[in-house]
């Protein structure tokens, strides 16, 4: 699939900046977004995006096209499994191969096993710390050459 | 949790009605009542019955007594009869028309028969209307017998006739000559005159043409009691021709009754026949049979007799008022049935007759059989009843057993359900429980990396600490719920004893410290090290029974130690291993010991108060235990402390791993233990010995021995001394050939003196690993060195590191080959904790491609890789170097910590290797010995809540700069580049335009929501194609390409989605104008 070239991807970002990264974060529990959202402050992002479900979240990634998104899993009404499915199914060329990163306390094998096979790009178990975040969103970011 | 419990119990408890039934059946009383009212049902039943069947044999008896009273109707009926036959022969044969003499010859031959026949038939006369009159009797009067033959009087009758009442009103008497068969004229001495016109019959019969019967009364003729039948004949013409009459002995009456009596089935002989006039005489008895009565008088006196006012006859008589029925008579305190006829109702004489049955004898043996039935009926009720009712019991009870059986499976089924939802649910709210704790503890972390002051700090570790603390809770529930629920796996892996209890030694240390409490470990030496089994779990055991060790001694100290045992009876494996963890604490009594490993028990209910906990612990332990094939307990003395151990087969891995032979160097070595604390002492005793020490002097403190010990001894000397022994005075005492270590905790180590630190070759926390020891005394001997400083606190982690530029330019950039995601997380958050920049790759070809030596100052390089392993790489790096100087220090990461891994890495030409996991302390003295380039580059971790100011840009990173790289929002939101490149910089013009376009906006959005309502799909495309035009021109490239979307999912036919991008248009919009005032402050 042909990835749309990203406007600051041209650029080469210093491996700790994340002020041009468009991070939405997609968490039903208001206060814990706001913990993830502060964490991220911290770590560096500025265009951090919310939303409080599959439904939201889906809509704010057809608006905003963030570069890396934190989904949680057990959403109402749209969890975050069935979001990633249709993010992933979408067909559209900048939205279907966004990176996704689950961060959820639900570490069952079945519930990892169907998260790789809809190609989650991180899985990170809650409780998360401000590094552990940090490092997974490094890895992914590396790894995806945004 | 107790929502469910409570519950469950009330359901268990909530009483079933069966078990109601139960219990009722159950009490005493009960069955008192049921048999009570078994007894008094079946009493009244048998009464009622006996009454019915009394009432039933009474009327029977009636019966009966009406039978017989019918047959001594009949019986007296035929004693009267021929007297009427008489009068009909008569009549019949019309007499009434012959002359007199003629009539007197059909009257005597007929009646003479009858009254042959009918012994009480006495005579039967004629008397006319004129006086005349004739007569036939059989009862001769004794001036006639007296001329007649003497036998004559039994069988023959006598004739008068007065056929001449003026002439001869005496008449003439006949008797019969016996020869000839003729009448002839008796001599009547006696001339008596006879008017049969005044006699009682002769009017009654006038009276009564039907015939009449006259009241009993003494015969003239005979003096014997009778009664006479008379009736008149009349002539064709109806004019009275003569009186009928006759007379019947009232002896046959009791004659009759007598033989009528005789003649009656058994049970009604003993029936009292009687028979009375109309004035209550008795004028037929059976007794009165075979009285002779002499004269009228006597007779009389006779039926009076029977008529005594206490007689039953007396009784019957004035009790028995209605004709034929039976009436119960009272007699003397018995009861008779009785009852009368009137025989004149039949055309009689005027005489009742009466029988009287006594009830009591006849329905005696009635009775008897009645109340023999009675009694038996009753019993059979009774019988029936209780049987019925202990059927009922035994068949309510068995029910009850059943249903409460029921119950009982159904209370444990449900028990069973509901243990599993609570494991289930405690699962579950373990994990809940940990996202917000999540929140907690890393906004604490956040916190503490902030600029504080003291008080701040201090603070914010307790809010750390806190929430590590209910975390660690919040663990054992979620352990303890996963075993019970089944979950928890338990692996079989490779690992080392010795390496797993020091770890955990070496962590509770820490904690042990902080309450003034000694640790020491003591794992020993003469075992394989290596063991198959699941080490997370032996350490989890191991900090539980440690942790739980250290909070309950108060002073003191707690030891770990780790030893081969024999198989315990009844267990299988040949490798046991017996862990145990000794405590000084408060100890255990045996009541606290018994219930110990239940689940949410504590010793005693203040242990929770005062040491915390959530009791699960103990209970964990012995399940992972029971998991792992082992066993678990505990001797306590109350008072004196504790010793926890559990006992484990854990084979060895590989075949034994020969303890390395000590070099000979240490033979010589002398140790002396100075002030080390008894706890500590085994350890290091066994492990000196381990290491081939022969030579061991232990002291109090060098005050107490005269002389320095080590003079004591020839060849060199190692002195382990504890750290406060370390004071300024040692340093005096001590000889100088000694080589000094000092051993401590980490309190005490911080107090020692300047002077001895600098003295002393190295500085080691309690308790030493075995492998420490090793080292100490190899370098006591000179076969090994040791780093100086071992860091007492952890100061080598409050580092970030530098830029990956940064480090390059100093040649102090580490490289790392490492294929394994987790373990590139985990070696990149160390090295960054640290202070050191890395450059990971995965595998060795790219670390290869990858390295430049003016730029690495080391390679950390996993052993086994795809592509290119950690020998490979190493081979053609230092194949590179060959021609020059340069050596880069090559450091292996490797799991297999098998003997001889060292010499292979040294063969190949590696520096040194490091075992994962990957020992922070391990690590960080490697880089600080092979890479002290690195440490000026270290930055003291300084992290601010304010954004960070951008003043440190990136080395080489510096563009030239444009109006787009000066914006702080999101660029999608506005970039200010295209309207600059339009305008030639982005000034009032361009805002101005910005301001115009940008309006028109608002009203697009209106229609594209109308379109949108109005399912107008040319509509919405059109002014969608507009807005996303208008909108990239302008620079809200975000607006834009969202209306470019609307436009393409138009075209696509997708409404859907396009109507989705439609609903999305609105908060985009907000968004620019809300970034609009920092648009306009850009104005350049």
């Amino acid at each position: 699939m042909e990835e749309a070239p990203n406007p600051i991807a041209g650029k080469k970002r210093d491996k700790d900046d994340y002020s041009r990264i468009r991070i939405l974060v997609i968490e039903d529990e208001d206060y814990i977004r706001q913990i993830i959202t502060r964490m991220l402050r911290q770590i560096g992002f500025e265009h951090i995006y919310e939303a409080a479900d599959g439904t939201e979240g889906f809509k704010e990634i057809m608006r905003t096209i963030p570069d890396i998104i934190l989904c949680d899993i057990h959403m109402k009404p749209i969890d975050g499994m069935t979001f990633l499915k249709k993010i992933r199914k979408l067909g559209h060329p900048k939205i279907s191969g966004l990176p996704v990163i689950f961060l959820t306390s639900d570490t069952d094998v079945t519930q990892v096993k169907s998260a790789k096979e809809l190609r989650v790009d991180g899985y990170i178990a809650k409780p998360v710390s401000p590094k552990l975040l940090k490092q997974h969103l490094d890895d992914v970011l590396e790894r995806k050459g945004v | 949790m107790s929502t469910i419990l409570d519950d469950q119990e009330a359901e268990a408890r909530k009483p079933s009605l069966r078990q109601s039934v139960f219990h009722i059946l159950g009490n005493r009383w009960t069955t008192a009542g049921a048999v009570a009212l078994i007894l008094m049902v079946g009493g009244l039943v048998t009464y009622m019955t006996h009454e019915e069947q009394a009432e039933n044999l009474s009327s029977e008896a009636g019966e009966v007594l009406s039978n017989e009273m019918d047959r001594f109707t009949r019986s007296v009926n035929g004693l009267f009869l021929p007297a009427e036959r008489l009068h009909k022969t008569l009549e019949d044969g019309q007499i009434y028309k012959l002359r007199f003499d003629q009539a007197s010859s059909l009257f005597f031959g007929a009646s003479t028969g009858p009254i042959r026949r009918f012994d009480q038939i006495n005579g039967a006369y004629l008397g006319f209307p004129d006086g005349r009159f004739m007569h036939l009797q059989t009862l001769i009067p004794p001036h006639i017998a007296r001329h007649l033959a003497p036998d004559y009087q039994a069988s023959e009758t006598v004739r008068r006739v007065i056929s001449d009442p003026q002439d001869n009103p005496a008449g003439t008497w006949f008797s019969n000559d016996r020869e000839n068969s003729n009448w002839v004229e008796v001599p009547n001495d006696i001339k008596k005159d006879y008017d049969p016109r005044v006699r009682p019959w002769y009017a009654a019969a006038l009276e009564n043409p039907e015939g009449q019967w006259t009241n009993p009364y003494v015969f003239a003729s005979s003096g014997q009691l009778g009664i006479t039948y008379s009736k008149p004949i009349y002539d064709n013409l109806g004019t009275l021709w003569a009186v009928f009459g006759v007379d019947l002995s009232l002896s046959s009456l009791s004659e009759t009754l007598t033989d009528a009596q005789a003649d009656a089935a058994d049970d009604a002989r003993q029936d009292l026949v009687f028979a009375t006039d109309f004035e209550k005489r008795i004028v037929g008895h059976p007794e009165i049979v075979t009285d002779a009565a002499v004269n009228s008088e006597e007779i009389l006196d006779v039926l009076h007799d029977h008529m005594r006012e206490d007689s039953l006859e007396w009784h019957v008589v004035e009790q028995v008022a209605n004709e034929d029925q039976v009436t119960t008579v009272l007699f003397e305190g018995g009861h008779y049935l009785a009852m009368r006829t009137h025989m004149e109702a039949r055309n009689g004489p005027p005489i009742s007759i009466f029988v009287a049955r006594d009830m009591d004898e006849i329905l005696a043996d009635a009775f008897d059989n009645l109340h023999q039935n009675t009694a038996i009926l009753f019993a059979v009720i009774v019988v029936i009843g209780v049987v019925s009712f202990y059927a009922v019991k035994l068949q309510a009870e068995v029910f009850a057993r059943q249903q409460a059986e029921a119950e009982l499976l159904e209370a444990r089924d449900i028990a069973e359900a509901a243990t599993k939802a609570k494991s289930t649910f405690l699962a579950t709210m373990s994990h809940e429980i940990r996202t917000p704790m999540n929140g907690v503890m890393s906004m604490a972390e956040m916190l503490t990396q902030t600029r504080m002051n003291a008080e701040q700090g201090r603070m914010t570790k307790i809010i750390y600490d806190s929430a590590s603390a209910l975390l660690t809770i919040i663990n054992d529930i979620l352990d303890f719920s996963k075993i019970e629920a089944g979950k928890l796996d338990i692996e079989s892996i490779s690992f080392s004893i010795r390496e797993t209890v020091e770890g955990t030694g070496e962590l509770l240390a820490g904690r042990a410290e902080d309450r003034d409490v000694g640790m020491a470990v003591l794992v020993a030496p003469d075992m394989p090290d290596l063991r198959l089994g699941d080490p997370v779990r032996i350490r989890q055991i191991l900090l539980n029974l440690g942790g739980n060790a250290i909070k309950f001694t108060e002073q003191g100290a707690v030891r770990l130690d780790a030893f081969a045992v024999p198989t315990p009876e009844g267990h299988e494996g040949d490798a046991w291993i017996r862990f145990e963890v000794t405590d000084s604490g408060i100890g255990l009594t045996e009541e606290q010991v018994a219930k110990l490993f239940q689940p949410f028990v504590q010793a005693d209910s203040s242990t929770a108060r005062k040491y915390g906990g959530t009791g699960l612990g103990l209970s964990i332990c012995q399940r992972l235990c029971e998991m792992m094939g082992g066993r678990i307990g505990v001797t306590s003395t109350f008072g004196e402390g504790s010793t926890f151990w559990f006992e484990l087969p854990l084979a060895p891995d590989s075949e034994g791993q020969g303890g390395l032979e000590p070099p000979p160097e240490v033979q010589d070595l002398g140790v002396i233990l100075a002030g080390i604390p008894e706890v500590q002492r085994p350890a290091l005793s066994a492990y000196l010995s381990t290491c081939g020490v022969a030579w061991v002097e232990e002291v109090a403190d060098f005050d107490s021995v005269p002389e320095h010990p080590a003079l004591n001894h020839q060849g060199p000397t190692l002195e382990l001394l504890d750290a406060t022994l370390a004071t300024d005075q040692t340093v005096q005492s001590s000889p100088t050939q000694a080589f000094p270590v000092i051993l401590g905790t980490r309190q005490t180590l911080n107090v020692v003196s300047k002077e001895w630190l600098s003295r002393a070759k190295t500085a080691q926390t309690y308790p030493l690993p075995m492998e420490m020891v090793r080292k100490i005394v190899h370098a006591a001997v000179g076969l090994e060195t040791l780093s100086a400083a071992s860091q007492i606190v952890r100061e080598d982690m409050q580092f970030s590191a530098p830029t990956a530029d940064e480090a390059a330019e100093h040649k102090a950039l580490i490289l790392v080959a490492e294929d394994n995601p987790n373990n590139q997380i985990v070696v990149r958050q160390m090295l960054d904790r640290m202070g050191f920049a890395c450059e990971i790759h995965d595998n060795g070809a790219l670390a290869l491609a990858a390295y430049r030596p003016e730029a690495h100052g080391l390679i950390l390089t996993d052993f086994h890789m795809p592509e290119m392993d950690g020998f490979e790489l190493t081979r053609q790096i230092r194949q590179q170097e060959a021609d020059t100087e340069a050596r880069v220090p090559i450091i292996a990461l490797t799991a297999d910590a098998l003997t001889g891994v060292e010499q292979e890495c040294k063969a190949v030409g590696m520096d040194g290797y490091l075992t994962k996991p990957i020992n922070s302390k391990r690590l960080s003295k490697t880089l600080t010995d092979f890479l002290p380039a690195a440490l000026p580059l270290r930055k003291v971790q300084e992290m601010d809540a304010t954004p960070e100011d951008e003043a440190t840009p990136a080395a080489g990173d510096a563009p030239a700069e444009s109006v787009s790289d000066k914006i702080t929002w999101d660029p999608e939101i506005f970039d200010p580049q295209p309207l600059t490149d339009t305008f030639g910089a982005f000034d009032g013009d361009a805002l101005d335009f910005l301001d115009s376009v940008s309006g028109s906006w608002a009203l697009k959005l209106t229609e594209i929501e109308a379109a949108t309502a109005n399912d107008d799909k040319q509509k919405l495309r059109d002014v969608a194609h507009d807005l996303k035009g208008s909108a990239l021109m302008a620079g809200a490239n975000r607006l834009g390409r969202i209306a470019s979307d609307i436009q393409d999912f138009c075209d696509q036919d997708d409404m859907d989605m396009a109507k989705i991008m439609a609903e999305i248009l609105p908060p985009t919009f907000e968004e620019f104008q809300a970034t609009l005032p920092a648009i306009k402050a850009l104005r350049g």
